[in-house]
């Protein structure tokens, strides 16, 4: 198959999901269960993207990635500023690598 | 309370385009190592707009996979923003018209973004929003792809953690204010993590698996707040 031919399937197949549960939820007739069980997935879904991918952020670096996160969460605790938050951790991640840490 | 608008949205998406460039300069130049057209490149950023799921599919492209198996791969990998697609259906009463176009921009990050806006927000909030990621997904996916190695290697290295430190900056003040905010998200990081490390089923089983236990988790122990 030609390149242009699956990326045009690959396009297909991530838009269908993105696509149907928005004409699927009648906001008004939703049980209240199913709202309730809805109203948790962001924090589900920003804890399994935080982990364990993070802890991979920095290729073939563990601990600096490590380190660079745990930066993240203490700098996100006092600022709830996001740019802020993804600045500082850049830099202080930047800091980790300069100083020496290999791994 | 006046509702959330384009500006508002343009401006939320400022931190997704700054953590976006700087990955899609990488998808670029890894385009570039691969061989493949600034069209085929574009049109991955264009049509695809999934992070992770374009560097998996290209890589597989690469390896001389079939395009069957590419495309399954691509759809498990995805198929998590279908449960976010369906949560954020919950906040907001989206225009049908425009919806082909809503859904179109939903990632892990707007949606992360939109979730958490706890002011009522208008379709043109969630489209600015969007527009102002996928800009800055297919501007960066550009730049790497025709500036090739601009970014010194320590910093290249250092950004490669944008993206994690802004979902960290949404989740904490959210877990700050709500207990079982954060319990939620524990027990889908942990799961996550224990499913890869386990290497039973695929990283876009592991992460669906993952979001559906914590929300079950959290829908069977906790009641309306």
């Amino acid at each position: 198959m030609e390149l242009i031919g699956i990326i045009i399937l690959m396009g297909v197949v991530t838009y269908l999901p993105r696509l149907i549960p928005m004409y699927l939820i009648d906001v008004e007739r939703i049980p209240v269960k199913l709202k309730l069980f809805l109203s948790f997935i962001p924090y589900a879904a920003l804890g399994a993207l935080i982990l364990p991918g993070s802890i991979s952020a920095v290729n073939g670096k563990p601990v600096v990635s490590a380190l660079g996160i745990l930066s993240a969460v203490i700098i996100a605790w006092f600022s709830s500023n996001i740019i802020v938050t993804m600045l500082l951790t850049v830099a202080a991640t930047f800091i980790f690598i300069s100083i020496g840490f290999q791994f | 309370m006046k509702s959330l608008r384009l500006k508002d949205g343009v401006l939320a998406g400022i931190p997704v385009f700054i953590g976006y460039f700087p990955i899609a300069v990488t998808f670029g130049l890894l385009a570039v190592s691969v061989k493949i057209s600034l069209l085929e490149t574009l049109s991955f950023s264009v049509i695809v707009f999934a992070g992770a799921s374009q560097f998996v599919g290209l890589n597989m492209i690469i390896a001389g996979i079939g395009a069957g198996e590419i495309v399954l791969t691509t759809f498990l990998l995805n198929f998590r923003h279908f449960l976010m697609s369906a949560s954020l259906s919950t906040k907001s009463s989206f225009n049908s018209g425009l919806i082909p176009f809503i859904a179109f921009g939903i990632t892990d990050e707007t949606f992360s973004v939109a979730s958490m806006e706890k002011r009522t927000f208008s379709d043109s909030y969630i489209l600015g929003l969007n527009f102002t990621a996928y800009s800055g997904w297919v501007a960066g996916t550009v730049a790497g792809y025709l500036a090739g190695d601009f970014l010194p290697p320590v910093l290249q290295e250092s950004i490669s953690i944008c993206l994690y430190a802004m979902f960290v900056a949404i989740l904490i003040p959210a877990a700050r204010k709500s207990f079982r905010a954060g319990i939620i998200a524990l027990i889908a990081g942990i799961s996550n993590s224990f499913l890869e490390y386990s290497a039973i089923f695929s990283s876009g089983w592991n992460i669906i698996i993952s979001i559906l236990a914590a929300s079950i988790a959290g829908m069977v122990f906790f009641s309306e707040e």
